[in-house]
């Protein structure tokens, strides 16, 4: 018997490796079982990204870790185009050569310890050498107390495509600094956090660099407590990067505003469209509104939380609502009224990514249209409260149906991953959203990309049939978060069992 | 200064279409040809092409007339759909697979780009059988083919 199947776009190899390089590893190897012409495609896309750990590990097919042999690495080589280095024992892996290399992320661990050891980095130096295709190095988040060897640094310098270094703990040495420089100056994205105590800037003793970056897009620049670093040498180095699009502030510590916001008059970052800022105690108001001033192209990303973002900076943000703002982010900013978190998802087409602090059900539900739909991730918290003195019933009645309201509002958000309504200034659990089916609940099936969410702080009774809803209704739900019956302890723990038996992380 | 020059296409069934010259420009295969014929008023076939979809396509280009990225490689695949295509491509199967055709006949990568990111969507946490479902297709592998490991393919 023949089946009889119209011609499908599957049929063209172009279009089968086309939908392949959207999907994730986990995708392509299901897919590579759906019949003869999906193997042969999936094949070398799946060899594309390649991740190294022990074969003594548990090996959970589904969470992507194998390992692989030595030889068939070799033959598949130049399929290859990411390299994952999860293991300390694969030494003979790093003198294979990748013709079309272009990642690696390099943490490998042991078990005794979380600092590769020296012959992990020699390896790495040597894969470094004579894979000249790299352009992304991810140096793995280990609490490691050893710098990398220079000859590592060395290495770094002379590769000749390397546009982007992701390096969360730096110890460098103080000789080291000028190879620092050097490998780091035709970066395009430069991610570190410094750990240990240097200086940037003194010419006297040859550690300073060429001090301009004239490639560098995107800066992320992190100084743990203990570094020492000071706040002039954080600034130093920031300013010599004029082409900055993207600028990640992490301090050590809280500086007075003086010194940044100079260098936003001054416009040292012409080209600047996104900043996050951190440590921003002493920010005020008219702080923010400078350096929104300064950023004379679109601001895209916004992050200044704790800081004193209020009705001036609010001002100076709007006329990039429409079409520039897609990420904000204005956590615990207490000068954040109700009123403009409705008018920034009323207004900002473009948001993807949006936490501020706690909105008014009355302002909400009073508001126009909500023109976000691309919303991604959203954190606000509820204040229910409608201030009338009504009688019970009455009020309990339009309690219901200013709920409802917000959740066919938040319905709308088909494209949201991350939900969080927790209320973090809350010792006592307050009341918020009621996510209980018959409550509105149900108008949430829409969020069919949900990947989490937390109610920290606020009052829930969920019953069984509730959570079952939840996990049934949104089938990426990786976590949750938050107290789920706040009188019965007992239900609550059975609760968090069912959803911890699914195979969801939730945070107590 | 005329305003933009019109380009006329013929679907398959001998529909005729009136387009702007810069909408036909986003697909890559009309530009080179256009280059070639000039300004000359022939209508141009596009026999794969059937009138409804060739509507859809239209459609696609229009609204995206303006946009700056639209011929700049999409190479960040992990960038997520926006809010406008989404809702574009919510039509049945059958559709989505004549657009996915239609899209890599007339060259428009940022269509293919997007009705290929659909259909992987689709595809996405599905086993092999409910994928098979979800597309009507057939297992050609015998039960040993099946239980190979991958790994020592190639």
């Amino acid at each position: 018997m023949t089946t009889t199947q119209d011609p499908t776009p599957f049929d063209l190899p172009e279009i089968r490796e086309h939908i392949g390089s959207f999907l994730d590893h986990t995708d392509r190897l299901n897919s590579i079982l759906i019949n003869k012409q999906w193997h042969s495609s999936m094949t070398s896309l799946l060899w594309e990204k390649v991740t190294l750990v022990d074969t003594d590990q548990v090996l959970d097919l589904s969470r992507q870790k194998i390992s692989v042999p030595l030889d068939v690495l070799q033959k598949n080589a130049g399929l290859v185009k990411t390299l994952i280095i999860q293991s300390d024992i694969f030494t003979d892996y790093y003198d294979i050569s990748f013709p079309i290399l272009q990642t690696v992320d390099f943490w490998p661990k042991r078990p005794e310890s979380s600092d590769p050891s020296a012959e992990a980095f020699e390896g790495l130096t040597r894969l470094i050498k004579q894979n000249p295709t790299i352009s992304q190095l991810k140096l793995g988040v280990s609490k490691g107390r050893s710098p990398a060897p220079n000859t590592f640094w060395e290495a770094m310098a002379e590769a000749p495509n390397l546009q982007l270094l992701e390096a969360p703990r730096m110890r460098i040495r103080h000789t080291t600094m000028p190879l620092f420089w050097k490998a780091t100056e035709n970066l395009r994205v430069l991610i570190v956090n410094f750990e240990s105590a240097l200086r940037f800037g003194n010419s006297d003793d040859g550690t300073s660099g060429p001090f301009v970056f004239p490639r560098l897009r995107r800066l992320s620049l992190q100084v743990s407590q203990g570094a020492h670093i000071m706040e002039s040498e954080q600034i130093r180095l920031m300013t010599q990067c004029p082409q900055l699009e993207t600028l990640d502030w992490i301090p050590d510590q809280a500086f007075s505003p003086e010194k940044f916001l100079e260098c936003c008059r001054a416009e040292t970052w012409p080209n600047l469209e996104g900043l996050t800022l951190a440590r921003l105690d002493q920010y005020t108001d008219s702080d923010i509104k400078v350096i929104l001033d300064s950023m004379r192209r679109k601001v895209m990303i916004l992050g200044v939380s704790q800081s004193g973002f209020g009705p001036r900076s609010f001002e100076a943000l709007r006329p990039h609502f429409f079409s520039g703002i897609i990420e904000l982010d204005l956590s615990y900013c207490s000068a954040v009224t109700s009123l403009m978190i409705v008018e920034v998802l009323a207004s900002c087409k473009k948001l993807r990514k949006f936490a501020a602090g706690c909105v008014s059900a009355k302002d909400l539900v009073a508001s126009p249209p909500w023109i976000c739909g691309s919303l991604r991730e959203l954190w606000i918290y509820f204040d229910m409260s409608n201030g009338s003195s009504a009688a019970q019933e009455v009020e309990e009645e339009a309690l219901e149906r200013t709920q409802r309201q917000i959740f066919e509002r938040i319905s709308g958000l088909e494209m949201l991953q991350s939900f969080s309504l927790s209320d973090p200034t809350r010792e006592i659990p307050i009341q918020s959203l009621d996510l209980r089916l018959g409550k509105g609940l149900e108008l949430l099936s829409s969020l069919r990309e949900l990947k989490g969410i937390h109610f920290h702080g606020t009052q829930q009774w969920m019953r069984t049939e509730d959570v079952e809803w939840m996990l049934d209704h949104w089938e990426h739900l990786h976590w949750m978060g938050g107290v789920m019956d706040m009188v019965d302890e007992g239900r609550n723990d059975a609760l968090v069992e069912m959803i911890t038996d699914r195979g969801v992380f939730f945070a107590r | 200064m005329s305003a933009h020059s019109q380009i006329l296409l013929t679907s398959s069934e001998g529909t005729e279409f009136i387009i702007d010259r810069d909408i036909a420009d986003k697909s890559m295969l009309l530009k080179c040809m256009l280059e070639d014929i000039g300004e000359i008023g022939q209508a141009v076939p596009l026999p794969n092409v059937s009138g409804p979809i060739l509507t859809k396509v239209i459609e696609y280009c229009t609204h995206h007339r303006d946009d700056p990225n639209f011929l700049s490689a999409n190479d960040d695949v992990a960038a997520d759909i926006d809010e406008w295509d989404l809702e574009y491509c919510k039509v049945d199967q059958g559709t989505l697979y004549e657009l996915i055709l239609a899209a890599n006949y007339l060259d428009i990568k940022p269509l293919m780009d997007l009705t290929c990111k659909t259909v992987a969507n689709m595809i996405k946490a599905k086993s092999p059988e409910e994928i098979r479902k979800t597309f009507n297709i057939t297992n050609d592998f015998t039960p040993d083919e099946e239980d190979q490991d991958w790994v020592d393919e190639h």
